[in-house]
């Protein structure tokens, strides 16, 4: 397809020049959440409402792997459900078999995150952030740079897409552009929301829910000897997050002391933190503290995976900062100059590492991992009436 | 292909004469020409460039587009005029014109098979002996949403979103050494978000990484400027890259092997300043001009 064709596909979303769409908060007219009790409510861009639609559309593409150059790969290669949308892999593996340098996010509550990925302060909305994975070339992941064209194309010859895209952005211009392909992927995902843990009964009231072990892993948790909370604080287990009322959003970044490569705080590369984009010598080692929320299934551990065990971060944590003794890598986290003055180590009794983990476990959300509304809609039947079909023998039942 | 607009100073002439000197002369289009060359080659997807960088690698191109912007012609006085560049819907706008040398053959496979090879606009009609712009986007628009933006910004190749921006320059080649493709990625890097916008990654960037341009001596009615993919490898090993770096450069301050071509490119690389751009030079009369102008 030539590019004239293709580029004037994707001008779907264009707006005035130079106008960056600003987040607002505003909750979307006529869409209901279905949030857990005591949750707030999600930002939404003022320019991405959501809607039941777009959901759907952006469910079916994040399962989709015509978004990929070769057609193997989908979002949910990497980001699977079933361990709270990250994989088992210590770092990810992109469709032209190039590695990661980090290991994949869960996408448990996302919708909160003012600030996206491992250690990146300028991005900032899921919409923009769905490019990377697609067009990314640093490292490859699904390998479409080059070709939107075609990939618009393909969706364009699906049936439930005919169907999808019309009801979810209604109008006259070409729905499948690529501003919009993006827009309903991030709606989806702002639906991801996890709060049904055994944590979250016992707090509603159900004694049964969380084990003695756990509940005393808790109390450990919140205490000034751990600090845990101080960076995994508020409903969401993170410090960075954003919502409707919250005022400003918090935005944190926090070297825990797991590499120490040069008795200066130095972190392997590519894998230097917030530093590998602000080249700033204070944000060596600074990541974001991602949700613990269903943590239990989220492993292996830390921005590359290299800790297999929700025991042995205790033990990092314990330790204030990891030793590696020898290797490329060796180093005496412990003694980082900037390592965040929280990871100050400390020492637990008999049983209380266990208790810390059965907390921790107690985090998982099994509903979450097992909800059709965030399962595949591919292997699911489609209901074409639902989404705009007309109502003639043999128009149901979907492609 | 490109039809040939006008010839700048012909037109420049004859409306300056109806005019007079003492009001501004009114605008006129102009066509500034740019051909790829590698040495003394014009630059082909599919073709084997031998005896390239340091080490004398043969190299076959898989991509090479790049975006110039703040486009001037330069009069006989010295003094810089603007060139408004035309809006077309595809290759410019807002001032940044988008040059794509790739055709989609060979293994440039991901590119295009449209090809572009010249910048259009209009400039006060006069008589001008050099040319300068921007190799790069500047930033105003570099930091934008890219899919919410029209052609040339919504070119995915370009798109360079984890650094926030784009990539300015593009140029991929596959190479018979022990390095087997290399990337050269020029774009801001060291970009921070203003914390007090959590909006939008309103960001300023430590290294901008914008070379500007000047060639002496050009005639936009007779001269053509000339890329030459073998004088910015000039001063590289293309045999060697830096162990966890990108393969080649992408800009990267730590990645040693962005040095030289920095340097060729006429911008800073750390403490090093440069000797002065060679990425580009002037191509005298139709010689060059016409192989890249009309070949493919
Ligand atoms: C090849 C595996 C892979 C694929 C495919 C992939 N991702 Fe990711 N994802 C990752 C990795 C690795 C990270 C961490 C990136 C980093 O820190 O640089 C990540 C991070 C994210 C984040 C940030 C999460 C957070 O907590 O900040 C989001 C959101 C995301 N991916 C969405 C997507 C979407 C949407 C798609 C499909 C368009 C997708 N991903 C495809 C591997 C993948
Ligand atoms: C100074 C802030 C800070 C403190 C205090 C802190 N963490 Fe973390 N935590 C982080 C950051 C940052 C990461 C990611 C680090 C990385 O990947 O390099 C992280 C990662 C984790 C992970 C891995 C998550 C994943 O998905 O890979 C777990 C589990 C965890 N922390 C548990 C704890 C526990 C338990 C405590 C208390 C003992 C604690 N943290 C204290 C900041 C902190």
């Amino acid at each position: 397809m030539s590019r004239r064709v293709g580029l004037a596909n994707l001008l779907g979303g264009l707006v005035a020049a130079g106008v960056v769409a600003a987040l607002v908060v505003a909750p979307a007219p006529g869409y209901r959440w279905q949030l857990p009790r005591g949750f707030p409510v999600p930002k939404v861009p003022a320019d991405n409402p959501m809607s039941v639609a777009k959901v759907e559309l952006g469910r079916h593409l994040f399962y989709d792997p015509r978004l990929s150059k070769n057609g193997s790969f989908s979002c949910s290669t990497c980001h699977d459900q079933g361990r709270a949308f990250t994989e088992a892999k210590a770092t990810s593996v992109g469709v032209t078999g190039e590695i990661h340098p980090r290991n994949a996010m869960g996408l448990t509550n996302i919708a909160y995150a003012p600030v996206l990925t491992w250690a990146n302060p300028t991005m900032r909305a899921l919409e923009p952030q769905a490019l990377v994975p697609m067009f990314g070339e640093t490292p490859v992941e699904m390998g479409l740079a080059g070709m939107e064209a075609i990939m618009l194309d393909r969706l364009r010859k699906e049936r439930r897409y005919q169907l999808l895209f019309r009801a979810a952005f209604p109008g006259p211009a070409d729905p499948v552009s690529l501003a919009n392909v993006t827009k309903a992927i991030a709606t989806f995902e702002r639906t991801l929301i996890s709060g049904e843990s055994p944590y979250d009964r016992a707090r509603l009231g159900d004694r049964t829910a969380m084990s003695p072990a756990a509940r005393a892993g808790e109390e450990l948790f919140f205490s000034e000897n751990l600090e845990c909370f101080h960076c995994h604080g508020g409903f969401n287990f993170t410090g960075s997050v954003d919502y409707v009322g919250k005022g400003l959003p918090e935005i944190e970044f926090h070297n825990t002391g797991l590499y120490n490569i040069d008795g200066k705080g130095g972190y392997p590369a590519p894998n230097t933190g917030v530093h590998e984009i602000t080249l700033r010598g204070e944000d060596m080692g600074r990541f974001k503290a991602p949700t613990l929320r269903n943590v239990a299934v989220t492993g292996p551990f830390m921005h590359d995976g290299s800790i297999a065990t929700l025991e042995e971060v205790v033990d990092h944590y314990a330790a204030g900062g990891r030793t590696i003794a020898g290797g490329p890598h060796a180093g005496v986290g412990r003694t980082s100059p900037l390592k965040s003055p929280f990871i100050g180590g400390f020492e637990l009794e008999p049983g209380e590492k266990e208790a810390l983990v059965a907390f921790l476990e107690s985090l998982t959300d099994r509903k979450f991992l097992t909800d059709p509304r965030h399962a595949n809609p591919w292997t699911q039947p489609f209901d074409s009436v639902r989404w705009g079909a007309r109502r003639v023998r043999g128009a149901a039942g979907g492609r | 292909m490109i039809a040939r607009v006008l010839s700048a100073a012909a037109l420049g002439a004859a409306v300056t004469t109806r005019l007079g000197a003492a009001a501004p002369p009114p605008p006129a289009p102009i066509t500034i020409r740019f051909a790829a060359v590698v040495g003394e080659q014009p630059f082909a997807c599919g073709r084997e460039y031998p005896g390239i960088g340091t080490a004398g690698t043969t190299i076959t191109p898989l991509d090479f587009r790049l975006y110039v912007s703040e486009v001037a012609l330069i009069d006989r006085k010295g003094k810089a005029v603007p060139v408004r560049l035309a809006e077309d819907g595809v290759w410019q706008r807002q001032g940044v014109a988008m040059l794509d040398f790739e055709d989609g053959t060979g293994a440039c496979s991901n590119g295009s098979a449209e090809t572009r090879l010249a910048i259009e606009g209009t400039a006060p009609a006069g008589d001008y002996a050099g040319v300068r712009f921007t190799l790069g986007i500047p930033f105003a628009l570099n930091h934008r949403n890219p899919v919410e933006q029209g052609s040339p910004f919504n070119v995915t190749s370009m798109f360079w979103v984890w650094r926030a921006g784009y990539k300015f320059l593009r140029l991929d080649v596959k190479a018979t050494g022990p390095v087997e493709r290399l990337f050269v990625h020029l774009g801001s890097t060291g970009c921070v978000a203003a914390d007090s916008m959590p909006a939008s990654p309103a960001v300023r960037c430590q290294n901008p990484n914008r070379s500007v341009v000047t060639i002496a001596g050009f005639d936009p009615a007779r001269d053509t400027v000339i890329a030459d993919v073998a004088a910015l490898f000039q001063g590289s090993d293309l045999t060697a890259n830096q162990p966890k770096t990108a393969m080649g450069c992408m800009s990267a301050p730590d990645d040693a092997d962005c040095g030289p071509l920095f340097d060729r490119l006429g911008l800073a690389f750390g403490e090093r300043t440069s000797g002065g751009q060679q990425f580009f030079r002037i191509g005298r009369g139709g010689a060059v001009g016409a192989s890249g102008g009309g070949a493919r």
